[in-house]
């Protein structure tokens, strides 16, 4: 996993409410065919039915469609962002479009978890704040702004400062690239162990 | 003390506690499907891994496949390399496979709990978010990403925060007509989608008691639909009854000793529960969705709301956004409004019950000219099921296409589409834009009133068609 310590870049908003895996990474794509749709690469299928109309054109008013926003590296969102399926494909369909940061008042819980597994940070905030940045950027020539991991703070010009905070295991997972399954099997002589007295004790769990 | 069930459960399986909020959890039943365990079985393979209790495993082939009859792992192009992959890694890593030729073969949350692969008080998870399905015969059950079916592979336990609890109680005795989908779909149009985040949501109340398993199994599958990423019903007589004898269920005094845990377990005397909810059900009506999200419901006598009607700006937008992409209008009843579509079957209503419920609506009447209308049962052993008690033939003779099982058009997939711009009625669990397709337009109800849609040729109101 890639580290993430501190991040620059254009971020784009799209503040709708519940935006959902579906939407974020569809198993189809409008004009395509389901065997095109297979082939392409997930970037491709980024938000698909919002980016492409039905001949498979460009939407151009779709914010990612944008020149200003083509490139982002971060999405400003509204809650509930990555409800929906467990897909972990909208993550990667974010990545590989190059966006490693979503900040948004709250998260699908599978999708959150999923972003933490990838190395794209799903930062928490509250609306008003978000709305308040989407602002700003909207103002500003280049719509970028940095979250720096590092420190605890998004820096958006025209703002102060704005702090926030993440669990210190996942900041450390983050910082670090860590990944989760080589942390857990550090733990495999525990599990071994919680494994042979459960046994004793919920026999039908392992008959 | 909280003493919730859940509370109870996640004390049974701590490994480890990183006094930080988080704890190494033992993972009790790993259920994989081919679409979200691909790239985890190559990560086995890269690492040098092993599947380390493929006893405590099985897989499944539900999703990417076609479900008409003589299917075959190819008959639909897009999927067949992942289709192909899911069969050799089975192989390779020793995982037991229910492919499309198994008597166990079907959706992974159908087939979990008929199996008594799911029990009360297991840890239970599957790379897909309507796993909570399976907290309809009180297992723990959650939907994991393709990372975490990689830990679950390797390592059989996942590094998890202890949920919130939410108990969601439901009062008073449905009427005719009105089913389980439509209880869940009344709870979260009166909540909101994203009321259960961070949650595990433990249904109860006397209409919760009252429903058979099949019932409860509906009402934990859209806990995601809810916002939360498990539903817990407690195993009570009925569950006990439903486990008693299924081929993966404990046999003996294996099966006396479980049963002694899990009353323990589910004893709710001391429970304390984070936040408590209810809905009555006496005056529920049947529920059919107007929008593009499971909230957006309205019972089948009310009429297209207006987006002004909400007082939430952000609503408001969504319900204009969602009116344009359904193409409703606002004030006319829901009820009369033409379908294309009308799909039964997935892992929300596709079990034998689900079936039985939209045949006797179907029975002696035909489907409205110009209606596509499909039945895809839910597993081999519901199709089976069905046709013992002559319910394929209830739905060919109506004009319904009668197929084998899969996931199908609850997520476009394996052939089975919503063409853009057609309307379909469906008894799946998510009307999401594109999700039948791209530009597909989703109306979710339950089984009787797709049935009757299918006969009427519009949405319409199956308690007219119930004697
Ligand atoms: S039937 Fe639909 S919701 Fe259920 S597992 Fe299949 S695709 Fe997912």
């Amino acid at each position: 996993m890639d580290k993430f310590t501190v991040l620059h870049g254009v971020a784009a908003p799209m503040l709708m409410a519940n935006i959902n895996t579906d939407l974020i990474a569809p198993s189809h794509t409008p004009g395509r065919t389901p065997d095109e749709s297979a082939k392409l690469p997930l970037s491709a299928k980024m938000f698909a039915n919002l980016r492409y109309d039905a001949n498979a054109a460009e939407q151009p008013d779709f914010v990612l469609n944008q020149p200003r926003y083509r490139g982002a590296a971060m999405l400003l969102a509204g809650p509930n962002f990555g409800c929906g399926s467990s897909r972990e494909t909208a993550v990667w369909s974010l990545m590989e479009s190059g966006i490693s940061c979503v900040i948004a008042p709250s998260f699908g819980d599978i999708f959150h978890d999923n972003s933490y597994q990838n190395g794209l940070l799903p930062l928490r905030l509250e609306m008003a704040a978000i709305e308040r940045i989407a602002a700003a950027l909207g103002r500003s020539n280049a719509s970028e702004m940095t979250v720096d991991l590092q420190r605890g703070v998004l820096e958006v010009p025209g703002l102060e400062p704005i702090p926030f905070s993440i669990p210190e295991d996942r900041r450390q997972s983050l910082l670090e690239g860590l990944d989760q399954l080589g942390f857990i099997l550090r733990s495999e002589a525990e599990i071994l162990g919680f494994e042979a007295r459960d046994t004793a004790v919920r026999p039908w769990v392992y008959s | 003390m909280p003493n919730t069930p859940l509370d109870r459960i996640w004390d049974q399986h701590v490994i480890k506690d990183y006094g930080d909020g988080r704890a190494l959890i033992h993972i009790d039943r790993h259920f994989a499907q081919e679409g979200t365990s691909g790239r985890a079985f190559d990560g086995l393979r890269r690492a040098g891994l092993r599947v380390r209790r493929p006893d405590l495993t099985v897989g499944t082939i539900d999703h990417g496949i076609s479900t008409l009859p003589g299917r075959t792992l190819e008959s639909w192009g897009p999927s067949t390399p992942r289709n192909l992959a899911m069969q050799r890694n089975c192989e390779e890593f020793g995982v037991r496979l229910f492919s499309i030729d198994h008597a166990n073969h079907g959706i992974v949350h159908v087939v979990g709990p008929h199996l008594g692969f799911a029990l009360p008080g297991c840890t239970y998870v599957c790379g897909d978010s309507h796993t909570a399905s399976c907290g309809g015969v009180g297992a723990w059950a959650w939907g994991i990403g393709t990372s975490e079916v990689m830990q679950v592979f390797a390592a059989q336990a996942l590094v998890m925060r202890k949920p919130r609890t939410l108990r969601a109680e439901f009062h008073g005795t449905p009427g005719r007509g009105v089913y389980a989908k439509d209880m869940i779909l009344a709870l979260i149009g009166r909540y909101g989608v994203d009321a259960g985040v961070g949650h595990v949501v433990q249904y109860a109340g006397p209409a919760i008691s009252a429903l058979p398993i099949e019932g409860r199994l509906t009402i934990s599958n859209m806990s995601i639909e809810f916002g939360a990423r498990g539903g817990i019903i407690a195993a009570d007589d009925t569950t006990m009854a439903y486990l008693h004898g299924r081929p993966m269920a404990p046999t003996g005094v294996l099966w006396d000793q479980a049963v002694r845990d899990w009353r323990v377990l589910f004893d709710e005397t001391d429970a304390k529960y984070d936040r408590v909810i209810d809905v009555d059900c006496s005056a529920l009506v049947p529920q059919v969705t107007w929008g593009n999200s499971p909230q957006d419901v309205i019972a089948i006598d009310a009429a297209v709301p207006d987006p002004a009607s909400f007082a939430d700006t952000d609503r408001r937008a969504l319900a204009e956004r969602a009116l344009g992409y359904m193409g409703l209008t606002p004030g006319v009843p829901i009820a009369g409004t033409k379908i294309d579509i009308a799909f039964i079957g997935s892992c929300t209503n596709g079990r034998v019950s689900d079936l039985a419920a939209a045949a006797e609506v179907v029975r002696g009447r035909k489907v409205a000219p110009g209606v596509k209308a499909l039945v895809v049962p839910g597993a081999a052993h519901v199709k089976a099921a069905a046709e013992a008690a002559g319910l394929h033939k209830v739905f060919q003779e109506a004009g319904f296409e009668w197929r084998e099982a899969g996931c199908s058009m609850c997520v476009a997939a394996g052939g089975d589409i919503v063409p853009p711009g057609q309307r379909s009625i469906s008894t799946s669990n998510r009307n999401f834009e594109g999700r039948q397709g791209p530009a597909s337009r989703t109306h979710l109800a339950s089984p009787a009133m797709v049935a009757a849609a299918a006969i009427a040729g519009c949405i319409t109101d199956v308690r007219r068609m119930l004697n």
